[in-house]
This record gives structure tokens, sequence and C-alpha cells, in this order.
């Protein structure tokens, strides 16, 4: 079988949107087909609070998620990249295929805002997902 | 801004070139000398007052989703690495025309978004604001932002359109301000080239022709493949991108051989570029003489 495809969920801060998103795809994609790393060209020092309690409702525990840095070694074998609409400040790694999710940064906003952009990223995860063939049902 | 490179012993050169062109720290042979000196990536300057980046071909959201270039399988192009170096190849893209609807630009940024998916660091000199040749300084911004482009490369885009039957002033402009040496460096010896042109009217070769005579004069390695798109104004659509056809399936081919020429040669340059008459002088005078040096020894010599 061969080496599942790793796919960047990539914005600046790492501590919202492209967290929300790695953990979703972690839910819906198999493992053997594909894997998520999320990571930020300027990580914050944590994960949103109000991002922790919108994804919790959703059984995913992202409280001891760490923001990270995208660095050549983190991309290197990665096939797509994903960034949120960060626009002219988005992270481009040369060689990946690149989407671009017009995703609002949840920074800032109350819970109940925060769970449209839950809600939005799960819709593009899984639309994402299904297209590629990456589902655990697959 | 990158500082201009100045002259260099040869045991300097040997050291600054071998690690700069390779990123690795064992030696090449000699003739590494005034080949590729600098891989920092060169800024252009005053990029938030002049809205110049070398980036501006780069798309996001709707635009990014609708990329046809995005759709583009080039895993074979890519998997050709027969060095095995790992770093990404660097590619400067340069256009000819000033027009805000430019259609050398266009095919420019079209090549630059193929380049950045076959994994390569690309950098497109915007030419507006470039001194005419001879008419100020090589200090002026512009020119130092060309030339430090060029010195980072390791290969070539030139897209042109075809003006009266030739290259347009703008492009040949920008080669002008590419010296054939900076003291001992040379700043488009051995990179690899390939070339395009845009024509208003009919299938046209004027250009190609020519841009293939400088990249022979400036000692680079133009690939076989070319490209040359007819009635341009018929070819883009309105955003800019350019139609699906035989002409855009020929700028991938040309692409995808100008990666796997680059890739092939790339650490094999300074052999490929390695000259007797040089080896020779370098013996003789210590370091390759720039053509200002050598116009003042022969008028000194006249005077003795």
């Amino acid at each position: 079988m061969s080496s599942p495809v790793t796919v960047i969920f990539a914005c600046i801060h790492n501590a919202g949107r492209s967290q929300m998103s790695a953990a979703m795809f972690e839910l819906l994609a198999d493992p053997e087909k594909a894997v998520a790393i999320s990571a930020g060209t300027n990580p914050g020092t944590k994960v949103h609070p109000e991002v922790v309690i919108a994804m919790q409702e959703l059984g995913l525990d992202l409280s001891d998620r760490q923001p990270r840095k995208l660095t050549d070694d983190l991309a290197k074998g990665a096939a797509l990249l994903v960034t949120m609409g960060c626009g002219e400040a988005c992270p481009h790694v040369p060689g990946l295929q690149h989407l671009d999710w017009p995703l609002t940064d949840p920074k800032g906003k109350s819970v109940e805002e925060v769970r449209e952009i839950r809600d939005q990223v799960k819709g593009l995860v899984t639309q994402l997902v299904q297209e590629k063939g990456w589902g655990k049902n697959n | 801004m990158l500082v201009p490179i100045p002259h260099l012993s040869k045991r300097a050169l040997l050291k600054r070139s071998t690690v700069a062109a390779t990123g690795r720290s064992q030696l090449l042979s000699h003739n590494t000398v005034a080949w590729s000196m600098n891989t920092t990536i060169p800024t252009p300057p005053n990029p938030a007052i002049e809205g110049q980046t070398h980036w501006p071909y780069r798309l996001v959201g709707d635009a990014l989703q609708t990329c046809w270039v995005q759709k583009l399988d080039l895993s074979a192009a890519k998997s050709f690495n027969p060095n095995g170096n790992t770093s990404p190849p660097r590619i400067l893209v340069l256009y000819g025309s000033l027009r805000e609807r430019s259609y050398s630009k266009l095919l420019a940024y079209e090549y630059a978004r193929i380049f950045e998916l076959l994994g390569c660091e690309v950098r497109v000199f915007n030419p507006s604001g470039l001194p005419m040749q001879g008419d100020g300084t090589d200090q002026h911004p512009k020119v130092q932002e060309l030339r430090n482009l060029t010195l980072w490369s390791e290969g070539h885009v030139w897209v042109s359109p075809e003006q009266h039957g030739a290259v347009t002033a703008v492009f040949k402009n920008q080669i002008d301000w590419i010296p054939l040496s900076l003291g001992s460096v040379r700043p488009t010896q051995g990179r690899t080239l390939c070339v395009s042109q845009v024509n208003g009217g009919s299938q046209s070769f004027n250009v190609v022709n020519t841009l293939r005579l400088l990249g022979r004069w400036m000692r680079m390695f133009t690939i076989p493949n070319q490209s040359s798109i007819p009635k341009a104004w018929t070819e883009f659509d309105e955003p800019g991108r350019l139609k699906p056809g035989s002409f855009r399936d020929r700028v991938v081919d040309v692409a995808e051989e100008m990666y796997r020429m680059t890739m092939l040669m790339r650490d094999h340059i300074p052999d490929l570029i390695d000259r007797y008459s040089e080896r020779k002088e370098i013996e003789e005078k210590g370091r390759l003489l720039s053509q200002a040096e050598k116009e003042q020894a022969a008028n000194t010599s006249k005077k003795e």
C-alpha cells in the first residue's frame, strides 16, 4: 500500500482556522489514505479559547494543540496546501497544489460566531475528503 | 536589497560560489568560479510603496479555486531529479511590455504559476521604472534589483511581444542592463533559459529567434522547445488567463522541458561553463578582468 497523502492546512497564526480544519480532517479522512498537518507562518502562543470550546462541542479536543511554524521540513513530502483566505499574507509552498478557503479569522470572535466558522470548515473539509476519495468509508 | 558583489579572489569566489550554488559544504571543482553567487532572496525596493512584489501571479480565493494550472498533473516532470538535489530550482521570469493588459506579462505569470507548481522558487521582475540603459546609473534600485535577481537565479524564462518584427525595447532594455560580467561574476552564464513570444497578428518566430541569440550572447543554455502565441488578444480570457487549447498545452510542454533541463544541468554547471581561455586569464592575472579593466589596461599600455 502506498504511503498516505499529506495535506497542510495553513494560516498565519495556526491558532484557529487551520487547527479546526486539520482536526476535522483527522475526523473524516482515512489515515491510511491522507493525513493532515496544520501550521502557520507566524504561529501564535495557543489555540483561541473560543475555537477550543466550539470544537469541543463536536467531541474534538484542541486544548493541548500547540501552534507551530510552517517550515520547509514540515512541508517536505506534502501534496496539497490549503490556506485559509489570508489574502496576500497566505503562506505559499512551491511544488504543492494549492486551495484557498475564504474563511473568517475567529480571532476575537464570540463562541457563537466561531460555531459558524466551524460549520463552514466542516463543510469544506467534508467536500475535500469526498472529492479526493479519502473518506473512511470510501 | 542585496549589495553588489565586490571583486573577490579566486579562492574566495570558489568558497562562496560553491556553498551558494549547492547549499552543500563539500567543495566542487575549481571552475565553480563566477557561477551562481548568491542564494539570498532579493526583495524589490519599496514593495509597499510601489505595489511591486516578485509574486504578482499568485492567486487567492475563487481565482485559485478555478486556476487551470492547479489541475495539471506534473508528477512525471516533478519526479525527474537525476542528481538528487532537493533544493528548489530558482527561476527568474522576465516579460517585455508595460501595458496594463500586457499579454507578455499575462503569459509570464502563467509560466510562473506552472514553475511554482513544479516546485521552483519563482521571481517575476516588473520592468516598470527601469531606466533606459545608459540613461542613468547602474546604482538605480531597479537595476540593482534586476541584477541581484539574475545572480540569484538558476534559470530564466523570457517572454516578449513581437513589435515591428522584433523584441520590444522594454525587453531588450532589461537584458542590456545585465552585464556579461560584473567583475569576475557572470550574472547569466550557465543559467538555463526558455523563450516565448506573443503576437498581435499571425504566428511569428522572429522574437524567439532573437531571444535565442540573446541567450547565447549571455552564455545561457536555451532549451529546444519554445512557444509563440498568435493573436494573443484572442487567447486570453477577461481575467487574463490563457484559454485552453494547443497553445496552452505548448506552454506547459515548454515549462516541463525547462524544469527537466534545469534539474539535469544544475549540479554540472560549473563544469559546463569551464573555459580554457578563462583559466588561462585567471592564471596570468589572478582573476577574470572586467571589460572596463581590460579597456583601462589597453589604454595604459598605449600611453606607455
